[in-house]
């Protein structure tokens, strides 16, 4: 019996290897740091999360960096990134995430205490808020409650203009924030204010191609790696190399909550 | 035909207006964000009904908010991609509700929801000239072996395979796509949706995807209820009265003439309100 139990586990094993034995699964991914970049060490924090889980698995990934509209307009590829921005054009045959994001409320405290007061839309009104030009999504109910926002092209013209007191607020993902601060502001850390939106918990995630050969073994083959990684500790250090002291505390249950949302996604 | 051409108008002019996202990391900035205590209800994105890509997020969408706001319900909508996610939204995490159609509960699910009719879309058969380009009509389709029908997860689908059609799924733009590829033969959508997405994604091929004569079964879109969340019966009776309401003042005429412009009605009525066991 336990040598059928074997059998089966080894043949189960070498048929998943063949999966692709001598390939390279290629992952399209647009530049976004600290999280992908090819001038970061080993591609940054979520290009070591791929390229650790695909070492425990036996894969080699590449990434291949191109424009954020190049990798939505193509409908057969592999995209690193949040799959809500790639669904709406592509079906995918599996999505694993591998990482979790969120959105902070940044201030400057000297010029603004605090953001406390920011809990709606409505309470945004009184506030010059800045954001990324392209990551506003309700745009119309935002204008219909009168609510402008200033937007830029450049997240480090926005810090800039909060550290001058030119913008109360600057919404952003919490560890570009945090690094855009870093770099541009290193006396000053202590001065900003991060207010994490509690609701903001976004994936980041290997989205596998329809074409890509062996999909759902290959899928599955990244998900025991990512386990394996989480499981032996190195992810956990991962995560603190980028975060300090600063992970979130839902980060592992939002990465759980998103693995199952996503497990099935296949259409 | 002239005010159908307002829309489509209107529709490329919105996706102009809304710029790519910057980073695939990105901030997605919405009104949830900031909502931390209304509830969400999850939709399945469904252009340009409901999208975020569209006006205050397109027709059902507005809708729906106005319904909830008068429910006296703090509500926002949330959209998703897949069915799976809004699945996962109302049976695992037992929020309010959720929103959207073609929905395939089990008998025991469905004893735990309300569903409540919110409109009901005339919907044509689609299929690909250059794959058909003698044309094609299975309006009375009772054989159709040879053929590949691409059908929505959780549509009825059991005439198709009947009349010996092959059924291959996805999502409208994905089936779209596969027509264009020659791995579907045609769909049934409703044609706004058909147009929007063919101008979003595939401008090129607009005057290839051809709408077979006569209309298709309609397609409800409902508001299911959750009787496991502590607000969802009492929300389910609110919101079917303020839909009552909102088409009796008007409500509901005004919000279809935004999005479609005026007399564009036939398309987009609301049916018999009634709850669904």
């Amino acid at each position: 019996m336990v040598q059928s139990v074997i059998t089966v586990i080894v043949g189960s094993l070498l048929l998943c290897s063949s999966v692709v034995a001598g390939e390279v699964v290629k992952l399209d991914a647009n530049e976004s740091r600290p999280f992908l970049s090819p001038s970061l060490a080993k591609d940054g924090m979520v290009g070591e999360i791929i390229h650790a889980a695909s070492a425990a698995a036996g894969i080699e990934s590449q990434i291949i960096y191109k424009p954020l509209k190049r990798m939505i307009e193509n409908d057969s590829n592999n995209d690193l990134g949040n799959p809500m921005f790639f669904m709406n054009n592509q079906d995918f045959s599996a999505v694993v995430p591998l990482a979790v994001y969120h959105v902070s409320l940044f201030y400057y405290r000297p010029k603004h205490g605090h953001a406390h007061e920011i809990v709606s839309v409505e309470s945004l009104k009184d506030h010059r808020v800045g954001l990324l030009s392209g990551t506003l999504v309700n745009r119309s109910a935002f204008k219909r409650a009168g609510i402008v926002f200033e937007e830029s092209y450049a997240h480090a013209s926005l810090f800039r203009k909060l550290h001058k007191g030119r913008l109360d607020v600057v919404i952003e993902v919490d560890l570009v924030g945090r690094a855009f601060i870093q770099d541009l502001f290193p006396e000053e850390v202590e001065n900003f204010g991060v207010t994490r939106m509690p609701q903001s918990a976004s994936p980041i995630a290997l989205n596998m191609a329809v074409n890509q050969p062996e999909a759902a073994a290959l899928a599955a083959r990244y998900r025991e790696g990512l386990r394996k990684i989480r499981e032996s500790g190195e992810y956990r250090a991962i995560l603190q190399k980028y975060y300090g002291e600063q992970i979130p505390a839902d980060y592992e249950q939002q990465l759980d909550r998103f693995g199952y949302i996503y497990q099935e996604v296949s259409q | 035909m002239q005010l159908f051409a307002k829309f489509i108008f209107a529709a490329v002019a919105l996706g102009m207006m809304v710029p790519n996202q910057a980073l695939a990391t990105g901030p997605r900035v919405t009104t949830s964000l900031f909502s931390a205590h209304h509830n969400q209800i999850h939709a399945v994105d469904f252009p340009p009904f409901v999208s975020s890509e569209v006006v205050d997020g397109g027709v059902i969408s507005e809708i729906i908010t106005e319904g909830m706001k008068r429910s006296n319900v703090d509500a926002v909508v949330t959209t998703h991609p897949v069915e799976r996610m809004v699945y996962y939204y109302l049976l695992q995490e037992k929020v309010m509700a959720v929103a959207g159609s073609h929905f395939d509960f089990t008998k025991a699910q469905r004893e735990q929801l309300i569903f409540v009719p919110v409109v009901s879309l005339e919907e044509r058969y689609f299929y690909y000239m250059p794959s058909h380009p003698q044309g094609l009509n299975i309006e009375n389709g009772t054989n159709l072996k040879g053929l590949r029908y691409g059908a929505h997860q959780g549509e009825e689908i059991e005439r198709y395979s009947k009349a010996g059609a092959e059924v291959v799924y996805g999502r409208t733009v994905t089936l779209l796509k596969k027509m264009q590829r020659g791995e579907v033969d045609f769909i049934c959508a409703p044609p706004r949706s058909v147009e929007w997405l063919l101008n979003r994604y595939m401008k090129d091929e607009k005057e290839n995807v051809i709408a077979m004569p006569g209309d298709a079964e309609a397609q409800t879109f409902y508001m299911v209820f959750n009787r496991q969340h502590p607000l969802g019966e009492a929300a389910a009776e609110k919101f079917r009265d303020a839909l009552i309401a909102m088409e009796k003042d008007g409500t509901l005429a005004r919000i279809t003439s935004k999005h479609f412009g005026d007399g564009e009605l036939g398309g987009l009525f609301l049916k018999r309100l009634e709850t669904i066991k």
